[in-house]
Formats: C-alpha cells, sequence, structure tokens
C-alpha cells in the first residue's frame, strides 16, 4: 500500500494566538479513498483541509503531496480543489463562467472549455442552466454548481469542507448518495470534512476522527464503530453505554458490580478501564437469567426501535429494542462477551468533558 | 514663512523613514513567500504615516519648540500670562529695570491681552449652551419622529442628515444674509412694527448658527437609538402599569443615553473648535478659541505658529478626551452612521 | 397633541431650512438690495459666470475634487481589501489610525497638515491642497468598501486562488467586481466631500489658488455680494443632489 500514498501529512502543528489547533497530525491518504475528517467543531479537521489546500501554511511540519514536498506552494498551483462551506460561488458571474472559471485560466480553447462545462452540468444534474445567475438557484443546486466547478479541473484530490451542511436533511442524504457515486465513478480521491457522524459512516473508505487538534483514531467505518479506542470515540460514532470498570484479567472485566467475560485480553490485571457496550447489544432478559437486573425507568419510541433507560441500581443502562417492556418492569439484562469493548481510560479529556456538563 | 529651515535632521528621519518603509515591505513579502493580500494596505500604510501621525507629532513639536527649534514650554506661558507678549516685547534688561522700580506692567500701560485661557473657557461655555439648547430642541424632534405612528418620520429624518453633510461655511452664510441689518428677518421685524435690530456681530448671532449648524448632529444620534429600540419594551412597561410619562424617563430615556452621549459629542466638538460661525456671524467681535487658532496661524510671526500648534495641541487632547469618553459610554457605536 | 408635535418639528425644520431657502429665492432678485424684491432674473447668475476669479475657483474646485476621488479611491479601495485580510490587531491599529482624519476637527487636520507642508518647505497650492482632500477623503472610501467586503463570503478570494487564479487576477476578477457598489458610492462620497470641504482646504492653500468654499470665505468677510448669494445657490443644489444619490445608493446597498 506505500506507493499508492498520494497525500500524506507528517508532523503537522498549527497555533493561533498561543492555542494550539492541531497537535503534531500524521496521516496519509491513499489514491482514490473517501477520506472523512470527523469531529466536533474546533477539532482542527478544517484547518487541516485548508493546510492540505495551501490557504495556510502549518507551523511546523510537511505536506508531501505525489512524494514531493508542496508546504510552500500557493493554493493556485496546487493539484487540488475545494468546494467550500457555503459554496463561494462568485455571484457576479453565471453558472456557466463559474465552472469555467479554473479552465479558462489555464487558457484552454474554448470549444473544449465549453465541451467541458455540458459534460459537468449533466453529472451534476443541471443540464441548461448555463446562463442562469448562481443567486437564483437554490441551496442544492448552488452546491451542485460548486462541485461542478471544482471537479471540472480534474483535481487529483477534491477536498470538501461541510458541503452539505446547509442543506436540509433529506437533500443532504439524497447528496451524499450522489457524491459516493460521483465519487466512484470519476475514480479521484476526496477528502471530506464533516461533524455529522452519520454522513461519514455512509460516504466513507476511511474515517478519521479528530478532536482537541489530536487524531484519536483513523479506520473504516465498520471497525471505527465496532472498535472505538475510548470513550469519546465512542461517544461521538454512534450511542454507547461507558461505564468505568476494572480489568480483574485477561477476558474478564469486573463493572457495576458484576464481573463479565469478555474478549479483550492485554490491559494487564486490576487495572481500570473505560467499558463500551452498544444500547442494541444489551439483551433484555428474564429477571433471573440476567447478568444484571433493573427497573425501567422510561420507554421512548424511535422509529425503528424503543429506547429504554434502565435504572441497574448503581449504573444506568440505555437499551434499544425492537420489543417493549412496560415501565416500571424488572427486567434482566445480558452482553455477550464479544459486545463488551474495553478501553484504555482517557486521563485528561473525560474528566474535564463531566465538568463541563 | 521662507526663512524656515528643515533641521538636518528632519531630512535624515524622512529618508530613514522611506527605506525602512521599503524594508518592511519587502521582508514582509518575503516571510509570506509571495503576495499576500494584507500587502495592498501598504500605500495606505505610508500615506497615513505621512500625512496623518507626523503631522500630529509635528503639532506636538511646534508646540514645545521656538522658531529657532529649541526646546520650550513658553508657547503654553501665553495661556494664562496676560503679560506674555508685552514682556516679550520689551528688552530683557529694560524688564528688569521696571520691576527693580516696582512698576509693574500694568502701570506702564502695556500688558493686559486677553489671555487665551479666558477664550477657551469662553468657547467652552458657548459650546456648552449650543449642546444644551441642541439636545432641548433635538431629542423632542428625534423623540417625535422615532414614534412608530408617525409615519412620516423616516422621511423627515432624511431632511435632517442632508444638512449634516451640507457646507457649514455656506449654510452659515445663508444665515448670516438671512440676519443682516436689510436682510428678511429685519424686514419682517419692520413690518410687524417692531423695528429693525441689530442682529449680527454680536454673542447671540454666533451662538444661534452654532446651533442652526450643528442641531442635525444632536438629533440623528438620538434618532437612530429610537428608532433601534424594540418598542415592544415600551409596551411590555405600560402592560406592567407605567403610564406613558413613567415609559419615557424609565424605559426610553435610558435606554436613549448612547444616542444622547454620541449626539453631545458629535455637537460639542465642532462647537469648540468652529471659527468660521464667529468669524462671519460675530464680525470678528466674538472670539472662540478655533478664532485664536486661526489668528495665531495666518500671522506672519514664526513664534505664533508655535503657540498656534501649542493650542492645537490642548485642542487635540481635549477632543481625545471626549472620544475616549464617548467610547466608554457607547462602544457599540450605535448613535454614529451618519449617512 | 399630534397636531402640537407636527407643529414643533414644522418649526424646527423650518429654522434649519428658512436661511437656505431664502438665499436661494434672493439669488434670482434682479435687485442689488435684500430689502426688495424686484422681479426675477438670472442676473446674479449671469454675472457668476463672468466673473474670471469665480469661474477659476470653480475649475480648480471640480479638478481637485475630481483627482482626490480618483486617487482616494484607488488607494482606499486597495487599502480596504488589505485592512480586511489583516489579522485582528493589526486591523484594529489601521481602523483606528484611518478613524483620526474623520474624528479630528477639521480645523486641527488642516492646521497639522499645515505644518506638514511647512515643515517640508513645500509651498502651498494646488498641489498640497489635492494630497489634504485625499487624506480626509480615505477613511470615507474605506468606510463605503469595506462593509460590501465583510458581505462577500470569506472563501470567495480563496476559491478564485484554489481554482488557479493569481492573487492578482482573483483581486481583479473576483474580490473588484464583487465590491464595485462599494467603491463607487466611496468615490461619489469622497467627491461630494471633497467639492464640500472648507477648513481643511483653506489651512492647505495660498491666497492665489481659492477653491469656492474658500474664495465664499473671503468675500464674505467683506459683506455678501448677489452673486455670491447664486453661488452659493448653485453650490447647494448640486451637493444636494449628489447627496441624495449617495444616500439612495448606501440604501439600495444595505436593503
Amino acid at each position: 500500500m506505500e506507493e499508492q500514498r498520494l497525500i500524506s501529512l507528517e508532523n503537522i502543528s498549527k497555533h493561533y494566538d498561543g492555542v494550539t489547533v492541531l497537535d503534531n497530525i500524521n496521516l496519509y491518504i491513499r489514491k482514490k479513498e473517501f477520506v472523512t475528517l470527523l469531529g466536533p467543531s474546533g477539532c482542527g479537521k478544517t484547518t487541516t483541509l485548508r493546510i492540505i489546500g495551501g490557504f495556510e501554511t502549518a507551523d511546523s511540519g510537511r505536506v508531501m503531496f505525489d512524494g514531493k514536498d508542496i508546504s510552500g506552494i500557493p493554493p493556485y498551483k496546487r493539484r487540488v480543489n475545494t468546494v467550500f462551506q457555503k459554496y463561494a460561488l462568485f455571484p457576479h458571474l453565471n453558472v456557466r463562467d463559474n465552472i469555467a472559471f479554473g479552465l479558462k485560466l489555464k487558457k484552454m480553447p474554448k470549444d473544449e472549455i465549453a465541451r467541458k462545462v455540458d459534460y459537468m452540468l449533466e453529472l451534476v444534474n443541471l443540464k441548461g442552466y448555463h446562463k442562469r445567475s448562481v443567486e437564483s438557484l437554490s441551496g442544492g443546486q448552488q452546491q451542485r454548481i460548486a462541485i461542478a466547478r471544482a471537479l471540472v479541473n480534474e483535481p487529483e484530490v477534491l477536498l470538501l469542507d461541510e458541503p452539505l451542511g446547509a442543506l436540509d436533511l433529506k437533500l443532504r442524504k439524497e447528496m451524499q448518495l450522489e457524491l459516493k457515486a460521483m465519487q466512484q465513478r470519476l475514480g479521484i480521491t476526496f477528502l471530506y470534512v464533516t461533524h455529522d457522524q452519520e454522513e461519514a459512516l455512509t460516504m466513507s473508505d476511511t474515517i478519521v476522527v479528530m478532536q482537541g487538534g489530536k487524531i484519536l483514531q483513523i479506520g473504516t467505518p465498520k471497525s471505527i464503530y465496532d472498535e472505538p479506542q475510548n470513550a469519546f470515540v465512542a461517544n461521538f460514532i454512534g450511542e454507547s453505554n461507558i461505564f468505568p470498570g476494572t480489568m480483574v484479567r485477561d477476558e474478564l472485566v469486573h463493572f457495576c458490580g458484576v464481573d463479565f467475560p469478555c474478549v479483550d485480553s492485554g490491559f494487564g490485571e486490576d487495572k481500570p478501564v473505560d467499558v463500551v457496550i452498544r444500547p442494541e447489544d444489551i439483551l433484555l432478559v428474564g429477571e433471573d437469567v440476567g447478568q444484571v437486573t433493573g427497573v425501567i425507568k422510561s420507554v421512548l419510541f424511535k422509529g425503528v426501535h424503543y429506547e429504554m433507560m434502565i435504572d441497574a441500581g448503581h449504573s444506568i443502562w440505555k437499551v434499544h429494542s425492537t420489543t417493549m417492556q412496560p415501565e416500571g418492569s424488572r427486567v434482566g439484562l445480558a452482553v455477550v462477551p464479544f459486545n463488551i469493548h474495553i478501553m484504555h481510560p482517557m486521563e485528561d479529556e473525560k474528566p474535564t468533558e463531566e465538568k463541563n456538563q | 514663512m521662507t526663512n524656515f529651515q528643515v533641521p538636518v535632521w528632519g531630512y535624515w528621519m524622512m529618508g530613514i523613514g522611506f527605506a525602512a518603509f521599503i524594508g518592511l515591505l519587502i521582508a514582509y513579502i518575503h516571510k509570506n513567500r509571495g503576495f499576500r493580500r494584507p500587502i495592498f494596505a501598504s500605500p495606505y500604510v505610508l500615506w497615513l504615516v505621512i500625512f496623518t501621525v507626523i503631522p500630529c507629532f509635528l503639532v506636538a513639536y511646534f508646540s514645545f519648540t521656538d522658531p529657532q527649534g529649541n526646546f520650550t514650554l513658553d508657547n503654553f506661558k501665553s495661556f494664562w500670562d496676560s503679560n506674555y507678549n508685552a514682556r516679550k516685547a520689551l528688552n530683557p534688561d529694560d524688564l528688569a529695570l521696571y520691576e527693580s522700580m516696582g512698576l509693574s506692567l500694568d502701570d506702564l500701560g502695556l500688558g493686559r491681552d486677553s489671555i487665551n485661557i479666558d477664550t477657551l473657557v469662553f468657547s467652552l461655555w458657548m459650546a456648552f449652551l449650543c449642546t444644551v439648547i441642541c439636545l432641548l430642541l433635538g431629542y423632542p424632534a428625534a423623540h417625535i419622529m422615532a414614534d412608530r405612528e408617525f409615519k412620516l418620520g423616516p422621511t423627515l429624518v432624511i431632511l435632517f442628515v442632508v444638512p449634516m453633510w451640507m457646507n457649514f461655511l455656506l449654510r452659515t452664510i445663508a444665515l448670516m444674509s438671512l440676519l443682516e441689518d436689510n436682510g428678511v428677518v429685519n424686514n419682517v421685524l419692520e413690518w410687524i412694527g417692531v423695528g429693525r435690530q441689530k442682529l449680527l456681530n454680536n454673542i447671540p448671532a454666533v451662538q444661534a448658527g452654532m446651533v442652526y449648524n450643528f442641531l442635525p448632529f444632536m438629533v440623528f444620534p438620538i434618532y437612530n437609538v429610537l428608532n433601534k429600540m424594540d418598542y415592544k419594551l415600551s409596551e411590555a412597561a405600560m402592560d406592567l402599569g407605567c403610564d406613558k410619562w413613567h415609559v419615557f424617563y424609565k424605559v426610553t430615556l435610558p435606554l436613549s443615553v448612547p444616542g444622547v452621549v454620541s449626539g453631545i459629542t458629535m455637537v460639542f466638538m465642532p462647537a469648540v473648535t468652529t471659527f468660521y460661525i464667529s468669524r462671519l456671524l460675530g464680525g470678528g467681535k466674538v472670539q472662540l478659541f478655533g478664532d485664536l487658532i486661526e489668528a495665531k496661524f495666518l500671522s506672519t510671526s514664526l513664534n505664533e505658529w508655535n503657540v498656534g500648534s501649542a493650542l492645537s495641541l490642548l485642542m487635540m487632547i481635549l477632543i481625545l478626551l471626549s472620544l475616549g469618553l464617548l467610547n466608554k459610554v457607547d462602544p457599540e457605536g450605535e448613535g454614529g452612521g451618519m449617512i | 397633541m399630534k397636531l402640537f408635535k407636527r407643529l414643533y418639528l414644522g418649526l424646527i425644520l423650518f429654522f434649519l431650512y428658512i436661511p437656505i431657502i431664502v438665499l436661494i429665492v434672493q439669488s434670482f432678485n434682479a435687485g442689488k438690495s435684500r430689502a426688495k424684491w424686484e422681479g426675477f432674473s438670472f442676473r446674479w447668475y449671469e454675472e457668476l459666470f463672468h466673473d474670471p476669479n469665480i469661474m477659476n475657483a470653480l475649475v480648480i474646485t471640480l479638478s481637485i475634487a475630481l483627482l482626490a476621488a480618483l486617487f482616494s479611491t484607488i488607494i482606499g479601495t486597495f487599502a480596504a481589501i488589505g485592512i480586511h485580510a489583516m489579522k485582528r490587531r493589526p486591523q484594529n491599529l489601521m481602523l483606528t489610525l484611518n478613524n483620526i482624519p474623520m474624528t479630528m476637527p477639521d480645523i486641527v487636520t488642516g492646521i497639522s497638515l499645515m505644518l506638514l507642508f511647512i515643515f517640508t518647505q513645500v509651498e502651498r497650492g494646488f498641489v498640497t491642497m489635492l494630497l489634504a482632500h485625499i487624506t480626509f477623503d480615505v477613511p470615507y472610501v474605506i468606510l463605503s468598501v469595506m462593509p460590501k467586503l465583510k458581505q462577500m463570503n470569506k472563501h470567495s478570494y480563496e476559491a478564485a486562488l484554489d481554482l488557479g487564479a493569481t492573487p492578482m487576477y482573483a483581486l481583479f476578477h473576483v474580490i473588484l467586481p464583487e465590491v464595485m457598489p462599494g467603491v463607487i458610492t466611496g468615490a461619489m462620497l469622497a467627491f461630494t466631500l471633497s467639492l464640500d470641504d472648507f477648513t481643511i482646504s483653506y489651512f492647505t492653500t495660498n491666497p492665489l489658488v481659492q477653491n469656492l468654499s474658500t474664495l465664499i470665505y473671503s468675500q464674505a468677510r467683506k459683506g455678501i455680494k448677489p452673486t455670491m448669494n447664486a453661488l452659493s445657490a448653485l453650490m447647494f443644489v448640486a451637493l444636494l443632489v449628489l447627496l441624495l444619490v449617495v444616500n439612495r445608493r448606501t440604501k439600495e446597498e444595505e436593503a
């Protein structure tokens, strides 16, 4: 896989007025990959994107593109293009001139420009919109033009900075699928920034979870969902129950006053750990056979499932289930060892976060 | 004027300053590995330094030097020393002689100029009066126009805005021709039987001219604040049991303070510094601080320029202090916005 | 109560406008005396246009206003773009400095510039007056362009660079077209202010190079001649029209 690395960030750090925005970021992106930078606002994901685009320079570290250091190269000489937040279409130009902007700068012959613009408009399903003023278009249409304007330059990498953030939910879902299809068809590397975990899970080949200027975890959507490396990732991606616990020995963990068998090992003996269990992995069983018992405090209907909050004495469990138990009834809870995820506890971030809440 | 010499260090400063500017520019371009947008401001930075910053320092420089360029505080002395000019005119030896004989300058029939601090106090008093009159006339006007039920308000306020931008000199001349001995006002007065009056060349004429010129500067900021104020606030106050009068001084008045402060500054500052209003309507008989400064600079005596600079410096400090005060009370500049 | 309010406003506006109206009416008076109306005539306007002093001052006023508007618009527009792209601290410094010429009383600005010209031994005249006018015009141009820049999508410039435009190309083909309305307003404002100025011109020129304002002032000190009425009336109308146009433009841009 080594030779396919298209972009690599090496030890990138960035500070603004004494605040660390990026803290020693190391990341590489392969050709034709769909990579998503995911994290809450202020985690440094947009800054990372802007450093690759050439709009910001890192305080230290290198940006390698195809094996060459491009750290000092201005944006207009980089073979990447960007789809900006809120699109940044040029309001004084019409749709065609917006899309042709980059091609004209390359001194491409007129008929070729016309051909490419036509092709792009077709690709984004806006055939015949050439002469329209960009300000007369809807948000979704402007979005498509912004994508067309970037893609028509045939960049090696397309950078997308929360491109769907301004669209409503339904349109966003449609565009997610469309973008993914477009990426696969054109075979262009996409680097996508979002704070929406669902969007990231749907579209990406690789997700990079960031927080506080650091990369917390890199992996496929499935591995990040199933094997979060710490409580922050677990919490940010999907819903989860996180309990403080103790690793008794390999494959046995103690939390909520009970010993649970699990599949993880290598944490040492009697070491503090965080335990993550997804709400849909908890089984509701009879009171007598459950590993833990509790009383159902509340039941919410969520469409495909019920969400129940269960009070098990010293802990509250969130459980998703397709069958409903009445409020106030006692139930047993069981978790198969495979679904118990053991993580090293977060040293700094986690406690401060709790204080804030 | 012609015998003034630029000190040698003056040329050096200019040369070094320009070289430093070019150097900084190159360093900046180099540091950013190319051209960045802030560089577009550099011509203006140079312009600001030459035509705004340096002149300010020059005023200070002239204030503290004599015509030969030596440091002195003499220029400020004329401010309170009424015998300053007389003493200056005399030979120092003679002066010592008179003083040894126990004669004061008054005894000799010399001295007793009107001292500059008197003029400043008089100017401040006139400006204060003007501000009070403008506030008393302007606040109700602004309040009426900002009333939501008064549909004509937004149109009428334009009539108050336009004069703010219009040449003060022209408007003063218009007033002057109105008040002249055979002007329209006197014609009317004669017609109704009061008889012709001397309306120009006195203090009330100057005061009227100031109010006439600066009233819009009071009305507009107050109108702006009152207009932006949420009318639901006064409805809420009424809902809570205030009558109209209480609504005014419990809600409207406190909330309009930024506009009032802004208006006061915008009237007071030009009123302190004006010189042509007093010159045209006072006919040279009413001297304000601005007239004093103007006179100093129109004088051919070099020393007078230094005194004039000292006076200007005092005025600058006065203005900066009142601006600082304005920023404290109205940091958002709510009352501002001239167009 | 309502009637009283209207009456009050009416009186104040009457006070504000009656001198101007009377002045304009008198400028059409055929007789020399202000006391009597001797019939409508353009006599004073005719004399006005045959007075070489006034015509000379008119040419100076217009050329100063045009040149000052031109230069201050160029300097100011670029300055606004530069200041807009600055980081917070230098930006605040620049905006504060930019405010100085606007907040300082005209007389202080005029005198400080006069001292500058004396200090550097530049003879006061047309050029110094032009320099002074540019100095007080630029801040207003910046103030007209700045809001347009703020309205612009902050990524527009970057988008142009991203698509391969050099900074210069992006400036002329993306930023300038977008802020053009503000630039035009700024230019008109600069022109009007320059046409309007008296105090600063008064201190930065010599008695031989007069613009209309300083000419009117020097003549008015000796008493008002009817031609002065006509000249003032003309300037009033010209300024009024310009101001209303600028005002309307700003309103439209805000909308």
